[in-house]
């Protein structure tokens, strides 16, 4: 039932010359439930909507499992797919709109009416059965949306920013709800959303896109902690960028000289002396000093300019060496003043070290 | 606006309502159902019962299942295609479609005539004889014309109805294995449904009630011209009353259905759509069908209005035995213009639908003020009121201020005094009631079109005014009023332009020359022997030419939204 996903070099090229996707390769693995990530705009519902047929690509190749499917009409091919809108049909009932597809694989009643139960109670909507989707809230028109696409078996799920038309509590329940089912029914998932969150949160693995090209493919911890460029650093969670050369090297250890000092990093990538890099320092990852002279690596003398308080954390912009720096200091409790000097320190291993493009 | 302000603006709606529509039906329903004051379903079972008023109904009832079926036969795959596909010259040719619109087909009878007649162009063309087309297909005729005149607005109707589904509905449908035509009967054609429904309604009851194409056509037995040939006995017989009082049943359980059965569903239906609609290239073959089919259409719509211009430039009685006028001529129109009784009827309709606008404008506002901008819980009534002329059909309406006229005129205060007759009594002045039944039958389109304003104006323009010290009178002139202009514009332009070409109310209104609407004059025109009818299709041709630019006007101003005024 769970079959790879295997895209080719794709390219959608819109009028007006918009490349809305643009050479894009992936190697989805069966079974697996994998995030399209990106800013909008960067060609991830164009990319799903290409793996449904809805698209047809001026280049390149989709294939599901072993058969291609690139120029297959889609209604051939056994994808099933959780629209934005949900998409449900007012004028069928919540069973006949999750019948529909059976139907069209014309399956008889009884096995059809089986399978609509057995969907239904996968997503915990046996109640709904006869009910107009009018009548649903959105979160229970979502798992609807769900149990049709699924009852089919199709060979993978899509689904396009399934959570954005929901409130924020629903969607936090809704993304743990999405992951059960898919892993329950062990079917390859492809997720296009612009919440950074809810990929981190339940992806297996994930691509980041922008202007139509994949920047990173890797899991959440991958992405989060080792981006390849600036643009992923940015994208996930926030950064300070700062650029340096490498002036010192000892196995992983560089020595880096900023226009605010010498910062040690540790890296697995390998860096020659003499090169241009940016690195890429999490606001989380810079921490307060002791006001004492201490061995801390990357101390450095800095002036706090601004402070926002969230409750959960604490968000200061610092200066230091005339250039600014976010630092977030989580479960607060003494708070920085604004003026107040002090120094603050990061760990080599918490910079990322990224190779500056050429 | 305020509560008090909203409660006093209602009541005054619903008193302006009252008279000017539910007296005239109420003075119907009485009048077929209460004889000498008593309750009585004698009458209006006679019309059953008495075979040539049974006659009549069923067959203005067939000719309106007829023409409804072949509108949407014509509209609805027009507007497919137009919602599907890409394909050359696709703004022109939808905007032609809409052509018909502005051509009534009673003046398109004229022309009909002449090329169908015994010794038309058509057997002429294809070297029939003397073949009897008109008297063999006589309902048919009615049937086509009045199709060719009213598909536009099943057809603009089932455009918004497809523009309103969300493509997701459709791609949610094949991305489960169904597609082609199965998919359109399945999903496309259900979810259009309320707005298919709305449009065949309006496009039913207007051709059940048709009376001009009828007459025109000489099809004496149908509803409508029985009412009309009844006129003259409406202070004394109960049957006039009763035989109307069954087509306003008709029209008005109708519209009630249409409501009933689409009107919760219509709203919920409307889902924001999650991908924009995405018109397709059509193939090599499409490319040239599809707008070759809108042409023919087109072509076909016309051509009983071409009929009308070529007859009103051709020399009375040149255009016989011949397919095209053997001599051209632009006489018909230097008599027609220069003739005191069209003159005087342009004048007439001019005056006639200028007042009837400017009611409607006052009118118009103050109700769309109350339905958009007010939290009055009962607003919603007058909403429904003032779509309710559109399910009463215009014969209905004429004939029931022709009743109140007929009474007030015998009434002994209002007899003796030469002022209030020249007001309530058509006999001797139709102006009053005329421009009342201009009004009111036209009022949907213009509450329409200003309400459609409103809501897209944000309310907070209209706070921000009055936060910087603006009266709410000051914010109405100054801020309110120019932002909907374009809706108020068009709304005026389709009332007046309606209210020109307007027939039924003309043909049964107006009993004095002195102040027949160039309707009623290009019908009696029509009846003349000799040269009459050139003259009347030469006024035709001068007053579809004026509506056509009218609507053009209008359509530029609305740009897409045109087909929300032609809805229910």
């Amino acid at each position: 039932m769970a079959e790879s996903v295997t895209i080719q070099n794709l390219q959608k090229i819109f009028p007006g010359n918009v490349r809305a996707v643009d050479g894009v390769s992936l190697e989805i693995r069966a079974g697996e439930l994998f995030f399209l990530l990106g800013p909008s705009g960067c060609g991830k519902t164009t990319l799903l909507r290409a793996i449904a047929g809805f698209v047809t690509p001026d280049q390149g190749t989709i294939c599901i499992g072993e058969r291609e499917i690139t120029r297959l009409p889609a209604h051939k091919r056994d994808t099933g797919m959780v629209f934005q809108s949900y998409a449900l049909w007012p004028h069928l009932t919540i069973r006949q709109n999750v019948a529909f597809g059976l139907e069209m694989r014309r399956l008889n009643k009884t096995e059809i009416a089986k399978a609509v139960d057995a969907a239904l109670e996968r997503v915990q909507m046996q109640e709904k059965a006869d009910t107009k989707p009018n009548e649903l809230s959105g979160g229970q028109q979502q798992r609807i949306a769900l149990a049709r696409a699924l009852v089919i078996e199709p060979k993978c799920l899509l689904l396009d920013e399934p959570l954005s038309n929901l409130d924020a509590k629903l969607r936090l329940d809704m993304r743990q709800e999405i992951r059960r089912i898919c892993k329950s029914a062990g079917i390859t998932a492809i997720y296009v959303t612009h919440d950074q969150k809810e990929a981190l949160s339940i992806a297996d693995r994930m691509a980041i896109l922008a202007h139509g090209r994949v920047q990173q493919v890797g899991t959440p911890r991958e992405i989060y902690r080792h981006p390849t460029s600036p643009f992923v650093a940015g994208f996930i969670g926030e950064s300070n960028f700062i650029g340096g050369i490498v002036k010192n090297r000892q196995k992983n250890h560089l020595r880096i000289e900023t226009p605010i000092g010498i910062l040690e990093a540790a890296t697995d990538q390998s860096y020659t002396v003499g090169d241009n890099v940016t690195l890429s320092i999490r606001p989380e990852a810079v921490h307060k000093a002791d006001a004492e002279a201490s061995a801390a690596p990357n101390r450095l003398p800095a002036t706090c300019r601004q402070v926002v308080y969230l409750g959960e954390s604490a968000q200061y912009l610092m200066e230091i060496g005339g250039t600014y720096w976010k630092r977030h200091d989580w479960n607060p409790d003494d708070m920085d003043r604004v003026g107040e000097e002090e120094f603050i320190t990061i760990a080599p291993r918490d910079i990322i070290v990224l190779q500056d493009p050429a | 606006m305020t509560h008090t302000k909203a409660r006093m603006i209602f009541s005054l709606c619903l008193t302006i309502f009252a008279i000017c529509f539910l007296w005239p039906v109420l003075r119907i329903v009485g009048g077929g159902y209460f004889v000498d004051g008593r309750f009585t379903l004698q009458y209006v079972l006679g019309v059953f019962r008495n075979p040539v008023y049974a006659a009549g109904l069923r067959n203005s009832l067939l000719i309106a299942i007829g023409t409804t079926s072949l509108t949407i036969l014509i509209g609805l795959p027009l507007a497919w295609l137009q919602t599907r596909y890409d394909f050359a010259g696709k703004r022109l040719l939808s905007g032609l479609l809409l052509l018909p619109m502005v051509l009534p087909p009673f003046v398109g009878a004229i022309g009909f005539q002449q090329m169908f007649g015994q010794y038309g162009a058509i057997n002429t063309l294809f070297n029939l004889g003397p073949v009897d087309w008109l008297g063999r297909g006589r309902y048919l005729g009615v049937v086509l014309l009045q199709s060719l005149a009213l598909y536009p607005i099943l057809y603009l109707n089932a455009v918004a109805a497809l523009a309103n589904i969300d493509p997701a509905m459709e791609e949610a449908a094949a991305n489960l294995g169904c597609s082609g035509f199965r998919r359109f009967r399945k999903i496309t054609l259900p979810l259009m449904m309320p707005g298919l429904f709305a449009g065949g309604t309006i496009i039913f009851i207007a051709a059940f009630t048709e009376l001009g194409t009828p007459l025109i056509m000489n099809v004496n037995r149908t509803a409508s011209v029985q009412v009309f040939d009844a006129l003259k006995e409406i202070a004394v017989s109960p049957f006039p009353y009763a035989l109307v009082s069954v087509m306003l049943l008709c029209s008005v359980a109708l519209y009630t259905l249409s409501k009933v059965i689409f009107g919760r569903h219509a709203a919920a239906m409307q889902n924001k759509a999650s991908t924009g609609a995405v018109a397709h290239h059509p193939g090599i073959l499409g490319t040239i069908c599809i707008p070759a089919l809108f042409v023919g259409v087109i072509a076909i719509a016309i051509l009983p209005h071409a009929g009308v211009v070529l007859t009103s430039f051709s020399a009375p009685g040149s255009w016989y035995r011949s397919v095209l006028p053997d001599v051209f001529t632009g006489g018909n129109y230097i008599e027609a213009l220069g003739h005191e009784m069209t003159l005087r009827s342009i004048r007439n309709s001019l005056l006639f639908s200028s007042l009837a606008v400017l009611f409607n404008i006052g009118f118009g506002l103050a109700i769309a003020l109350v339905v958009v901008r007010s939290s009055l819980k009962s607003r919603w009534l007058l909403d429904a009121l003032s779509m309710i002329p559109l399910a009463v059909p215009g014969l209905v309406m004429a004939f029931g201020y022709l009743a109140i006229s007929s009474t007030l005129s015998n009434h002994p205060t209002i007899a003796q005094s030469p002022t209030l007759l020249m007001l309530f009594d058509v006999r001797v002045n139709p102006t009053f009631f005329l421009v009342l039944a201009y009004a009111v039958r036209r009022l949907p389109y213009m509450v329409r079109s200003i309400v459609a304003g409103l809501q897209q104006t944000s309310v907070s323009l209209e706070e921000s005014a009055a936060n910087l010290g603006a009266s709410p009178r000051t914010v109405l002139r100054k801020i309110t009023i120019p932002l909907i202009t374009a809706n108020i514009i068009a709304g005026t332009m389709l009332a007046f332009a309606f209210s020109m070409l307007e027939v039924s109310d003309s043909l049964m209104l107006a009993q004095r020359a002195d102040y027949y609407p160039i309707t009623k004059t290009i019908y009696e025109l029509f009846q003349l022997i000799g040269s009459g009818t050139y003259i009347a299709a030469a006024l035709g041709v001068w007053a579809m030419a004026f509506l056509a630019a009218t609507i053009l006007g209008c359509s530029l101003l609305l740009g897409k939204k045109m087909g929300a005024i032609f809805r229910i």
